[in-house]
């Protein structure tokens, strides 16, 4: 029996996968800001940098600048240089950008920025030199003539190289962040600033472990924010929870630009190829339960669903329960009167009930009775047109069924054996003739879910069907796209879950549910 | 039956019943045919009274163009036997425009999804393996999405979302339905022994599969593609009256029933469109499970 559901579990693995594949389908759906070209770019950045450099961190949020599947050659901090260097080498469109890329990667560059330095010819040398002043400055050196002159940058940078490529190693880096860590001096800080970005892996990594130290987060901070330009906000009194967004920040920020300070190698690399794409960022995004914020008001999606999720569910469970409770008598006695005229007129009022539009109901009910009513009794009117159109397909399903099991043998032993009906009819054909209802009950659940919007909609409850047509009003893809992964995960989470209870319930169908699609 | 085949020719015929052009007039010393179906140019700024003699549709209205007062209730006016909605468009000429919208758009779809669906599931019941494993795992992973609710997306989120998204939205999710059908069927009929014999005979697979195998699952396939309409004509007037469907100018009865939202006197923009879409899903379920239960031998 383990067995079995362990092989069912598995089953739904490659299904999840797939819901999570067409979910991130539907986000491509959504309009993105254009690219712009190496001119547009090169205008851009001297016209205004930040505007520069915030086009490329938004194209970053929204993982434009990544493959959507596959990432053959993950952006690392050594490719970047590479990518510069050849730019600023060819002097190309692409070189003005380039060399602002160069600065932004910083010290991290130097390390594999330098050996490259020799093999350029001397033009390109004094291109590339150049384009690293940015770095001098932010290293403390802004006032060495040197390393703004053209002619003599090149040597000022093999010569820095040369003096303190001691310090660009990860031990020496992380003993500088503890020392900072313990006390500020400005000895401590400027040994950080030296490597420049170099320091930032050790430094995150110290945010990361350093929970107690509030002190000691805000150096750190500081020395973050001048080294990669990424501005927090840091209070002069430090508290826990200022402490606590701080870290939260810097680890937003390092989930995303890691790879600009760090060459990858080996696994990792691998691992970035998968990761570092569309797909793979916004499936590790949902999955860390980061289901990000609404572009309508940008609240977070997690307290929208807060809100909203109860009022839905207290809908559908309760359109459920009442539709259950009524469709299994009249299942029952239509069934028990089979052919005459109780069991047409309902068969007759279930069909039609069967094919009434929800959404007709509800406006009829609603111009009926009046728009403003309180909310509880617009609550009861959605529950009851809910309700109306899977009582109609729960109590047809159930009469068949009842059908099948009152011919059967031991039906006829029990009447044989002199029992009353009722007794008949309850305890020993309903009892197996209630099974598939109960599935079939689950599988209404989806379409409960798509009846919601309309009944929320129509009744003005705030739920998540509501939120919905907000959603799309606003054009909120955010919502749009959780609330769609939200409901096909519930839906196969309940299939699973049916599946199960099945198997346990009924050794016959344990052999058809191993292979699943028969299943059904 | 009857009412399918009613709407079938009200559809067809949409031109003759409601119209701003006459069917046959003359103008200006020519004579037009039909001219409400050509749309000749050069009628298009003529008034009534322009023309020298006319004969005109049942109504005398287009579905698009403001004909008359607002909101005339129905049996009010001569010309609008069926009155006028808040544009002063006339009430009937709509109803008739989106009986055609609505079969229009269900009809490519269900031919879309069922065509998709006998594909698919044919060829992954009939070939197996790893086939047969990739249709099973895209069946279960798109039927987990409720269509109401990743249309309502679609077309929220898709540039220029019109007729052509929605079908393309339904039929990429509908199909699961008729595949998972043909492919338990050509999998009980694939081991029967005539199949075998035919492969015997030395028959290629693939006309082993069209010719032996597919005509024998033909029965579900019909009849989900009937049952199939009702819901899409359904769920396409769902989505009009939340107003995500069609191009809010094109004249559908979902659309007419979400203007009833805003004019809550106007009890004929709810009863009118309301009971036609109740009709026609009806009309469907009753043909297709009367068909469902005339096919299947186990419902006898």
């Amino acid at each position: 029996m383990l067995r079995y559901v362990i092989r069912r579990i598995l089953w739904a693995v490659p299904t999840i996968f797939g819901i999570s594949v067409v979910a991130f389908l539907v986000t491509t759906l959504i309009p993105v800001p254009a690219e712009l070209t190496d001119v547009e770019l090169t205008e851009m950045l001297d016209r205004d940098p930040n505007a520069y450099d915030a086009y490329v961190e938004q194209r970053k949020q929204l993982a434009l600048d990544l493959p959507t599947f596959f990432n053959d050659a993950p952006r690392d901090a050594r490719a970047i240089v590479t990518e510069s260097v050849d730019h600023l080498g060819k002097n190309d469109a692409r070189a003005h950008v380039a060399a602002h890329e160069l600065a932004r990667t910083g010290g991290a560059a130097l390390p594999f920025l330098i050996p490259a330095l020799d093999r350029l010819d001397p033009a390109a040398r004094k291109r590339v030199a150049v384009a690293l002043y940015p770095v001098a400055v932010r290293m403390g050196q802004g006032d060495d003539a040197r390393a703004k002159n053209p002619d003599t940058a090149p040597t000022f940078w093999t010569q820095l190289w040369e003096d303190r490529a001691l310090e660009f190693t990860g031990p020496a880096v992380r003993r500088s962040v503890q020392r900072l860590l313990r006390g500020a001096t400005a000895g401590r800080e400027r040994d950080i600033l030296e490597v420049d970005t170099f320091a930032l892996p050790e430094i995150m990594l110290a945010m990361r472990q350093k929970t107690t130290d509030e002190d000691g987060v805000a150096r750190l901070s500081l020395v973050a924010s001048h080294i990669s330009g990424h501005e927090v906000f840091v209070p002069t009194e430090m508290t826990a929870t200022d402490a606590r967004r701080i870290r939260e920040d810097w680890s937003r920020f390092w989930s995303m630009h890691r790879e600009d300070y760090v060459a990858l190698d080996g696994g990792e690399r691998i691992f970035a190829s998968l990761a570092e794409t569309r797909y793979g960022r916004w499936v590790l995004g949902i999955a860390s339960g980061e289901l990000g914020r609404s572009t309508r008001d940008g609240e977070s999606m997690a307290r929208k669903l807060e809100d909203a999720a109860p009022i839905t569910l207290a809908l559908v469970f309760s359109a459920m329960f009442f539709s259950f409770a009524i469709a299994v008598p009249i299942g029952v006695v239509s069934a028990h009167r089979r052919g005459d005229r109780v069991d047409r007129t309902l068969a007759g009022a279930l069909f039609l009930l069967y094919s009434l539009p929800n959404y007709f109901l509800a406006e009829v009910l609603v111009h009926a009775l009046g728009r403003d009513s309180s909310l509880l009794s617009r609550a009861l009117l959605a529950i009851v047109v809910l309700a109306a159109s899977t009582t109609a397909a729960l109590s047809r399903f159930q009469r068949a069924a009842m059908l099948d099991v009152v011919s059967a043998d031991y039906v006829r032993t029990a009447r044989a054996k002199g029992l009353r009906e009722g007794r008949v009819l309850v305890v020993h054909a309903l009892r197996n003739a209630i099974i598939p209802t109960v599935t079939l009950a689950g599988l209404q659940l989806p379409f409960l879910f798509g009846g919601a919007i309309v009944v929320e909609e129509v009744f003005e409850l705030p739920g998540m069907g509501y939120e919905t047509m907000r959603a799309v009003e606003a054009h909120d893809a955010a919502w749009l796209v959780v609330t769609v992964l939200i409901v096909a995960l519930a839906t196969t989470a309940t299939l699973l879950a049916s599946d199960i209870a099945y198997a346990l319930l009924d050794p016959r169908i344990r052999e058809r549910l191993v292979k699943p699609v028969d299943a059904r | 039956m009857l009412l399918l085949a009613m709407m079938a020719l009200v559809s067809i015929f949409a031109e003759e019943l409601a119209s701003n052009r006459p069917i046959l007039c003359s103008a200006r010393g020519h004579v037009h045919v039909m001219a409400n179906v050509t749309h000749p140019r050069e009628l298009a700024s003529l008034k009534r009274a322009d023309y020298d003699w006319a004969v005109w549709p049942l109504v005398a209205c287009g579905s698009r163009s403001t004909c008359g007062d607002p909101l005339v209730p129905p049996l009010a006016s001569a010309s609008h036997p069926l009155g006028t909605d808040s544009g002063g468009r006339d009430v009937f000429a709509r109803l008739v425009y989106g009986t055609r919208v609505a079969f229009g758009v269900a009809l490519v779809a269900v031919a879309l999804f069922v065509a998709l669906g006998a594909a698919l599931g044919a060829i992954a019941g009939f070939f197996g393996g790893p086939v047969d494993f990739l249709v099973a795992r895209a069946i279960e992973t798109l039927s987990a999405f409720p269509v109401p609710l990743l249309a309502l997306v679609v077309q929220a989120l898709v540039p220029h979302a019109g007729a052509w998204s929605l079908v393309a939205v339904i039929a990429a999710l509908r199909w699961t339905e008729v595949a998972r059908l043909v492919r338990a069927d050509v999998l009980a009929v694939s081991s029967l022994d005539y199949v075998t014999a035919a492969r015997a005979l030395g028959a290629s697979p693939l006309r082993v599969l069209y010719k032996h195998v597919l005509p024998m699952t033909l029965s579900p396939i019909v009849v989900s593609a009937v049952l199939g309409l009702g819901q899409i004509v359904l769920l396409e007037s769902a989505l009009d009256f939340l107003r995500v469907g069609l191009p809010p100018n094109v004249a559908t009865w979902g659309q007419m029933l979400s203007e009833s939202r805003d004019h809550f006197g106007a009890w004929w923009l709810l009863v009118l469109p309301g009971l036609l879409v109740f009709a026609s899903v009806t009309a469907t379920n009753a043909v297709g499970e009367a068909m469902r239960d005339a096919l299947d031998p186990r419902t006898l």
